[in-house]
């Protein structure tokens, strides 16, 4: 047990004291008026490092102060004003997949073709087509998923749906559910022969999380007003997505293969979209064991 | 004099203690009073010191916030009122969620304040590192790190009693 009262206000600070070092500082500070001030002193920063929203929102703000970060966090987007909702940001594509044969453990050397899921895999052709809206069947799994759109505005964050942005906005999802589930967020401009890992980017955002109503916001994605057109693929999976290491970046032609794999799919799967006031609901219900959505969000 | 009662005696002399050198006599009694109603009022359920004094330093640093809010604001007719802003509560009321956001925008603004090596040291620990291992990664003297790191914190306490200064001008 430490007893030193600078690792003990450290460990206050971060939340990571045992419950006999809790007592030990506990009781110090009543006896020491020092002690008593130096706790409120740290108190900011417990509040900060207990709420997980604000921890991910400072990151969020301690990685867009970041020259370095900033120049790969950069959305190009393009900047069309004047086309209202056909300008949005929309969700064009949503796909339910086996998440496992859509990576290869090890990424191709340039010029080789990207590898073919495993035969020991589960194929996704292996799943019966159903429809939620009309299958009355048994249901043994089920993922529900929520997401809407937010904007940073002077007065706070606003939640937006079919929002025509300008450049230098920024704008981020929030995912709401009830599962435990692993999140990765890519994006490229057209031409880009790499997508950009967004996120995870950090080792403490490998980790799976479990969603809840309030739900967990992704990074803010700064917006470009540079003409381009752009691509921004959402992956949550129920399960973390194996062979992933966390990087900078994946080549363009191994993630657009193993996702085209998976989308080919999504006609013939059970699932089904409900557009809420301010947010997106997707339901898919199949019974494997891992499920996952792709979600591709685009300028139209 | 119950074992309880006898810690939030305690408690009301360290809050008082710590009140006055911030605000005024009068108002630091206030403070340590008003606490205290939140904690009898609140945490009933509570006994152990080391339970009772996060959630009365909580208390203690929204209700400073919403002081200094007013202060800066020059307000009066807008005051809100901040009493059981703490942890538990059966919801916020819109004023007591305004003052919540505006602390964490505060938060926001001024991480993005403060200078790079204390902006890589805070992301070190919002990533969720341990003093141990900031240590390790940074190679210097323990010492020197939990410096560094009380040098850090307390440059973010200046910088949002500086945005809360610029924000009420």
């Amino acid at each position: 047990m430490t007893t030193d009262p600078r690792l003990l206000l450290t460990g206050y600070a971060n939340d990571s004291l045992e419950a006999a070092e809790q007592r030990r500082l506990a009781e110090a500070a009543l006896a020491d008026q020092e002690i008593f001030d130096a706790m409120v002193g740290e108190e900011t920063w417990r509040h900060v490092l207990r709420d997980e929203d604000l921890r991910q929102d400072l990151l969020d703000e301690l990685a867009l102060s970041d020259p370095a970060v900033q120049r790969r966090r950069s959305w190009l987007v393009r900047a069309r004003p004047a086309f209202g909702a056909a300008a949005a940001l929309a969700a064009a594509a949503l796909a339910f997949v086996v998440i496992r044969p859509m990576m290869p453990t090890e990424p191709p050397t340039p010029g080789q073709a990207p590898a073919a899921p495993p035969a020991a895999t589960r194929s996704i052709g292996d799943l019966t087509p159903k429809s939620l809206e009309t299958s009355p069947a048994p249901i043994s799994r089920r993922l529900e998923l929520s997401y809407s759109l937010e904007r940073r505005t002077p007065s706070g964050v606003q939640a937006v749906v079919d929002y025509p942005w300008a450049g230098g906005e920024q704008l981020r999802v929030r995912l709401r559910g009830d599962d435990e589930v692993s999140i990765y967020l890519f994006a490229r401009s057209q031409g880009d022969d790499v997508y950009g890992v967004l996120f995870p980017e950090r080792a403490a955002e490998e980790r799976p999380r479990r969603l809840n109503d309030t739900g967990f916001a992704l990074p803010w994605l700064v917006m470009d007003s540079t003409p381009d057109d752009e691509e921004l693929i959402l992956v949550v999976t129920t399960s973390p997505w194996e062979g992933f290491k966390r990087q900078a970046e994946i080549p363009a032609a191994e993630l657009d293969a193993l996702l085209a794999t998976a989308e080919e799919k999504l006609r013939t799967l059970s699932w089904r979209r409900t557009a809420l006031d301010d947010r997106v609901r997707l339901e898919v219900a199949e019974p494997p064991s891992d499920l996952a959505l792709v979600l591709r969000l685009m300028g139209e | 004099m119950s074992e309880r009662e006898a810690i939030l005696q305690q408690i009301h002399a360290r809050i008082r203690g710590y009140a006055a050198s911030k605000v005024d006599e009068e108002r630091a009694q206030d403070l340590a009073q008003e606490v205290m109603v939140v904690l009898l009022e609140k945490y009933t359920d509570l006994d152990d010191p080391e339970d009772l004094l996060p959630v009365a330093i909580q208390t203690l640093k929204f209700k400073l916030w919403g002081d200094n809010r007013r202060r800066w604001r020059r307000k009066e007719d807008q005051q809100v009122p901040v009493e059981d802003l703490a942890l538990h509560y059966d919801g916020p009321s819109p004023e007591q969620r305004t003052i919540r956001q505006e602390y964490r925008d505060a938060l926001r603004k001024a991480v993005g304040q403060l200078r790079r090596p204390c902006q890589e040291l805070l992301t070190m620990q919002l990533e969720g590192m341990s003093p141990k291992e900031i240590i390790q990664r940074l190679g210097e003297p323990d010492g020197t790190v939990y410096a560094r790191i009380n040098r850090c914190r307390k440059a973010l306490e200046k910088e949002m009693r500086q945005i809360l200064r610029t924000d009420g001008e």
